[in-house]
């Protein structure tokens, strides 16, 4: 398989973050957000082919652990919290 | 792609066909109606409350904390078709269970610096807690005594100096256990550098499930601790009963989870703190925090407010779930032993409330309760006589409350 490419990159990036606006419960949406934004930034020097072979591995096995949480929280959903009605949701 | 995206349409449909709240009984409990517009015809046959209730936020992180989705996902395949009893020998549905179960144990033994073999999971941080005490009633040597610490207290926050009771208690030939469930997976921790001979581990604390946790026994040298719990001899005949495998593999996935985020979580709610504690005292005069602020672990915010009383404040901030003192006390209107401990004045002990901030907590959230917090303690206090007394300048340590 060739080396990710940075598009490749950004496109996984893309991805994680459409799919984390989709959580139903307010705590987990915004800490997906939150979490991948920070974790692309933090990681957005690294050289080492292998390293960032094994970091887009890893994102793409917590996309679909992204996905799957989402649709489960879709499936049991309840109320919003209090917060939600002030701030624009899906931010 | 095709067969995915059929499936999202069925899902969709059948969500759209009961309307978009389900007509069975909607779980949560219902505390505050939202004015909305109009809703549409579709809603009107669904269960007779058909406006939209609001949840409070979640400051209370001490008591619990929510699943992480990182720990359910690895717990599902355990609960739909990984279900073989892990202690099965004959047959793969045991083998994966007790792969799953091993891989949990080293999780939770990478997390603390330990052994595999020296993980025993039980059913939660007090039966962990009952295990290592009852060593001292099976103690080999009549004179051997066991020293008992909580690593970070689940009212006030506060961290004890572990790795310094650890070398006396060490120097001493004495046991030392400590009491980690507030502790593990937020502050580093490692059994070796602090010279721990046992540990309570508690699942829920750290985003993992309810109803599992583990004790840490020390291999080398041996601590011998007697069975609580008798029976298969499971658990190397330290705790009988067949191991529950969805929950370990959930208290595994947290603390594997916790290991990676340690960091990143410990700056963001030390931040977060600073931000309530900075809101909250700007605004209002009389306020202490409870509890050693130089060796205080930040997601654990406990302040009393002069002149109001805890559980009043409690009610009328509705919106944010708090708690004053600790949810296994609750329910008795003493005030807090820990704080009494501290030698908090009787009328401030009334009133304290803890601020509970975990991996979840949004800035948000902290800003909303900051508000309500000032609001409420404001209006709870215009209506205090006490109140209007110190305003006045008199002195309340001066007054003679009786008539003898």
């Amino acid at each position: 398989m060739a080396a990710t490419s940075r598009a490749q990159v950004l496109d996984l990036y893309r991805a994680m973050l459409r799919e984390s606006k989709h959580f139903n419960a307010y705590n987990y949406r915004m800490y997906a957000v939150r979490r991948i934004r920070d974790a692309f930034r933090e990681n957005k020097n690294v050289k080492d082919p292998v390293e960032i072979q094994n970091l887009v591995n890893k994102a793409k096995r917590d996309l679909e652990i992204i996905r799957r949480q989402v649709h489960i929280g879709q499936l049991y959903s309840t109320d919003k919290l209090v917060i939600e009605n002030q701030e624009k949701p899906r931010t | 792609m095709l067969l995915r995206a059929a499936w999202r349409r069925a899902v969709s449909a059948v969500t759209a066909a009961a309307g978009s709240r389900p007509a069975t009984p909607s779980r949560g409990l219902r505390l505050r109606v939202v004015d909305h517009a109009p809703q549409s015809a579709v809603h009107s046959d669904a269960a007779p409350e058909a406006e939209p209730v609001l949840r409070p936020l979640y400051m209370d992180v001490q008591a619990t904390t929510p699943l992480d989705p990182r720990v359910l996902d690895a717990m599902l395949p355990y609960l739909i078709n990984f279900y073989g009893n892990a202690h099965s020998r004959t047959h793969a549905y045991g083998w994966e269970s007790e792969a799953a179960m091993e891989r949990a144990r080293q999780q939770v033994a990478s997390l603390i610096g330990a052994d595999p073999r020296e993980i025993i999971f039980t059913s939660g941080a007090t039966e962990s807690n009952n295990i290592a005490i009852k060593e001292l009633e099976a103690a080999i040597q009549p004179d051997t005594s066991l020293v008992s610490v909580m690593t970070v207290n689940n009212e006030i926050g506060v961290k004890q100096p572990i790795a310094e009771i650890g070398r006396i208690c060490s120097s001493r030939k004495v046991y030392f256990h400590t009491d980690a469930a507030q502790a593990v997976g937020k502050i580093p921790l490692d059994v070796n550098d602090m010279k721990i001979d046992l540990m309570s581990i508690s699942g829920h604390k750290i985003y993992g499930p309810k109803g599992v946790g583990a004790i840490y026994i020390r291999r080398r040298p041996r601590v011998r601790v007697e069975a609580l719990q008798s029976g298969g001899g499971q658990e190397r005949g330290m705790r009988s009963g067949t191991v529950p495998t969805p929950l370990v593999v959930g208290l595994g996935a947290a603390c594997e989870v916790a290991q990676q985020e340690m960091e990143y979580d410990h700056e963001r709610i030390s931040k977060l703190a600073e931000r309530l504690i900075e809101k909250i005292t700007k605004s209002l005069p009389d306020v202490v925090m409870n509890g050693d602020p130089k060796h205080h672990y930040p997601g654990c915010i406990n302040l009393s407010f002069a002149y109001v009383e805890g559980e009043s404040l409690l009610m009328a901030l509705k919106d944010v779930a708090l708690s004053s003192g600790s949810a296994c006390t609750s329910a008795s209107l003493e005030p807090s032993y820990v704080l009494r401990a501290i030698g908090t004045d009787e009328d401030l002990a009334h009133s304290s409330i803890r601020f509970g901030i975990g991996r979840f907590t949004t800035e948000e959230e902290v800003d909303y309760t900051a508000e309500k917090c000032i609001q409420h303690v404001k209006r709870l206090r215009e209506m205090s006589p006490l109140w209007e007394m110190v305003q006045d300048g008199i002195d309340l340590k001066s007054i003679k409350w009786t008539q003898h």
